[in-house]
């Protein structure tokens, strides 16, 4: 038995030593075009501007306003046209964060920003998504820090794991760099957190008849975290939900129990209820704002919120 | 509890150090027990009460049947015994199906019945060890052994978590006794117990998880996809059943090693069988032989006339069918089987393959290789009705592969998972066409030196599953049954 024993342990480590260097050397050897065979979804510098945006929030502090949430929140929030009415802001949104995520960047950035109010983007799917895209965004585009690895083995999926310890291999053993353009294929990147795309290039999109918002109870949990962190800092938040298509609102069900869940947190705002935002030459596709949705989201939210912010 | 989860990665350490920490037998029986009951009722405890029901009562019918000199009230034990465990998976599995039958026929007739369906949970496993407890009764009836006397012990044997869900089908004659002995730590068998789990995890998360991903497409709508991505989605689904329940066998039979226990053999390489024959002798043994022993033998077997045998072979293979599921396309899948099976039969030729095929030669002859294939295509048949939803589309699906599209090649959305997953089918298969004398490809592995190199294969093993498997726990087919 002692024997048993001691091999297993003698194998569990030599076989995690070689099962880091296998997924190393595996997702390497897989074209980028064929990545998405392997379980290590690892996207430096990918198409959220996640890579900037981290860079770019060293040289902000003591601002008015942060954004925190998913695309909806770095893709419909616009700093310069806050600053505009004299308020910093900076957006602090990623893809498809989830509000596993959110709670991370809060933990990691709120006393080095310190706003007088915190704008929390709630896209119901996000309350519903498991979180890992978001968390594998994280994992491949944040410092490497304690709480950026226990929210990747929190998972408890393979896909944040294999990604983390290629992470480790790819920027922290091998060094590689990854420095993200500002400007990538239709959209380009602004300081303060924001990712601009312009009118005109609308995609064409379809949307399933009908979208269950079945909440995940560790999504809501980690809200709750959110919620209680800004509370015992004192940090006033509103709660918003920023305009989609109305084809793609119309399709979610229990859009009412979601209204009314986020009601009992806070002071909620929902967009999608504004008639004036339903064009959908507002937006690029079924989801996201183009630069002429913004300007328009973002003065009627100014107005609303004009109260709101200290 | 499924065995291709965290859950069970943390269970199973536990359960492992408390019982080698336990001297006494009775313990370590008491222990299996609770941890049997534990892993069950993490799936939904609320049918822990029909594994105790079962076990009381074939424990106590055991005894009378046992006790009983009379022959007629031994029987009626016996009888007993057998109607309440069948009565229990006739009301869970096959109530529905039944009341769906008898609404059709009398519809057929022009009368409208008006009792309903039941919205009936179908408890995971119930179908097993249902099964294993009747052997019990069966083989006390027969005084094949004797009854216990042990609750503990003949609570685990029912309930041995290992096989409790899955199996192999276990024969009292083989488990139970196994309980009642001093169990003693062999390095050597644990050691191969671990490469056994392994080889069944690669199985079912590489193999079968991939495989389930394409089938799942391919058969919900045949009709957008050419003949040949029609055939490869049928031979998906042969390696998907496949590695998914020779996959769980392996990891059945690699736990119960640890705890020193022997499970029988489950899987013996169906896919390198030469006839249907010598397929049914491989696939899925311990159900075949159960059916053998308490149906086929008793109804006469091959004894008697010609037409008598071919009746019991039709009735194993179809009975053997409706075992699976409480659906007309399991029951097609045996008859068809049946249909396979009877011309060996007639011209004797159903035992012409006993031994395993070319031991001493690392390439099969061409006439077996072309063996092989026939009786892979035959069972490739066989699957598609065992996977459709209905006889319909099953004939649908076969009726859409014969077209000039057979010779296209497969259209299929992620054309290059579907490559990687053949990948692995053929890694699968040299592995075990390697290892195809032996209990499972990695026993072979014992003899290799250095160490290092045994080490290296588990590891890329383990790698291929972190990097390949799918990332939503997927649970057994052969859980449903």
């Amino acid at each position: 038995m002692k024997r048993f024993l001691k091999i297993s342990v003698v194998f569990t480590i030599v076989a995690m030593m070689g099962y880091f260097v296998l997924v190393f050397v595996t997702r390497s050897f897989f074209p980028s075009n064929y990545a998405y065979l392997v379980n290590v979804p690892y996207v430096p510098s990918g198409q959220g501007h996640l890579k900037a945006r981290i860079d770019d929030i060293q040289q902000f502090s003591d601002i008015d306003i942060l954004v925190i949430g998913s695309s909806h929140a770095y893709r419909g929030f616009d700093p310069r046209l806050f600053e505009a009415h004299g308020y910093s802001m900076f957006n602090l949104g990623s893809s498809a964060q989830s509000p596993i995520q959110s709670y991370y960047f809060l933990q990691k950035y709120i006393d080095q920003l310190n706003p007088k109010l915190v704008i929390i983007e709630v896209f119901p799917k996000t309350f519903s998504s498991d979180g890992i895209e978001s968390g594998v965004d994280l994992i491949s585009n944040c410092p490497m820090d304690i709480q950026l690895t226990e929210m990747a083995l929190g998972f408890t999926n393979i896909k944040p794991f294999n990604s983390l310890l290629y992470r480790i291999a790819d920027q922290g053993v091998l060094n590689h760099t990854y420095p993200q353009e500002h400007n990538a294929g239709l959209d380009h990147y602004v300081s303060g957190g924001y990712v601009e795309r312009q009118a005109g290039n609308q995609k064409s999109y379809t949307i399933p008849d009908s979208i269950s918002l079945k909440l995940d109870k560790k999504q809501l949990k980690a809200f709750e975290k959110t919620i209680n962190l800004l509370k015992n800092k004192n940090i006033s938040f509103v709660l918003v939900q920023a305009p989609v298509t109305k084809e793609l609102y119309h399709s979610f069900r229990e859009t009412e129990p979601f209204n009314k869940l986020m009601s009992s947190y806070g002071m909620y705002y929902n967009f999608n209820e504004i008639e004036l935002l339903q064009d959908s030459v507002l937006f690029y596709d079924s989801d996201h704002l183009n630069q002429r949705g913004t300007e328009k989201f973002n003065k009627i939210l100014f107005d609303t919120l004009s109260d709101e912010i200290p | 509890m499924l065995f291709n989860s965290i859950d069970f990665a943390i269970f199973l350490p536990i359960v492992f150090s408390l019982y080698w920490l336990l001297k006494r037998t009775r313990s370590q029986n008491i222990l299996i027990l609770i941890s049997s009951y534990v892993f069950y009722g993490w799936w939904d405890y609320r049918f822990l009460a029909l594994i105790a029901l079962s076990t009381l009562i074939d424990f106590n019918l055991g005894k009378s049947i046992a006790k009983s000199s009379d022959q007629k009230k031994r029987k009626l034990y016996l009888y007993l015994s057998v109607f309440a465990n069948l009565g229990i998976l006739g009301f869970f599995k096959y109530w529905n199906f039944f009341i769906d039958n008898f609404k059709s026929a009398f519809t057929f007739f022009g009368s409208e019945l008006d009792f309903g369906y039941m919205d009936i949970v179908l408890p995971v496993g119930i179908s097993f060890y249902t099964f294993q407890t009747m052997s019990y009764t069966i083989d006390v009836y027969r005084r094949k052994m004797e009854p216990t006397r042990d609750i503990i012990s003949f609570g685990a044997f029912v309930s041995f978590f290992p096989q409790l869900v899955a199996g192999p089908i276990e024969r009292a004659t083989n488990l139970l006794p196994q309980f009642k002995v001093e169990r003693k730590f062999n390095y050597a068998q644990a050691v191969d117990g671990m490469r056994q789990i392994l080889w069944g995890l690669f199985k079912k998360m590489v193999i079968a998880d991939n495989c389930a991903v394409f089938v799942n497409i391919i058969f919900a709508d045949p009709d957008a996809y050419s003949a040949s991505t029609l055939v490869l989605g049928a031979v998906f689904f042969a390696f998907q059943i496949y590695g998914d329940f020779s996959g769980y066998s392996d990891i059945a039979i690699g736990t119960s090693r640890l705890f020193g226990f022997k499970l029988m053999q489950n899987f013996a390489y169906p896919y390198f069988s030469r006839d249907m024959a010598e397929f049914w002798r491989r696939w899925h043994i311990s159900l075949s032989t159960w059916f053998r022993d308490y149906l086929y033998i008793p109804l006469g077997g091959s004894r008697g006339s010609q037409f008598m045998a071919i009746r019991n072979i039709f009735i194993i293979f179809i009975v053997s069918g409706f075992w699976h599921g409480a659906n007309w396309t399991f029951i097609v899948w045996g008859g068809l089987n049946a249909l396979f099976f009877v011309p060996l039969f007639i011209f004797n030729q159903n035992r012409k393959n006993l031994i395993p095929i070319q031991t001493r030669f690392l390439m099969p002859s061409f006439r077996d290789a072309i063996s092989i294939l026939i009786t892979f295509g035959l069972t490739l048949l066989a699957w598609i009705f065992f996977r459709s939803d209905s006889v319909q589309d099953a004939f649908h699906y076969i009726s859409l592969i014969f077209s000039v599209s057979l010779f296209s090649m497969p259209d299929i959305d992620n054309f290059s998972g579907a490559l990687l997953s053949l990948g692995f089918i053929g890694i699968m298969l040299f592995a075990e066409w390697t290892g195809r004398t032996y209990l499972h490809p990695l026993e072979e592995m014992r003899w290799c030196r250095p160490r290092w190199s045994r080490w290296a294969v588990y590891i890329m093993l383990i790698a291929a599953i972190g990097l390949f498997m799918q990332t939503e726990e997927t649970p057994f087919i052969y859980f449903q049954f």
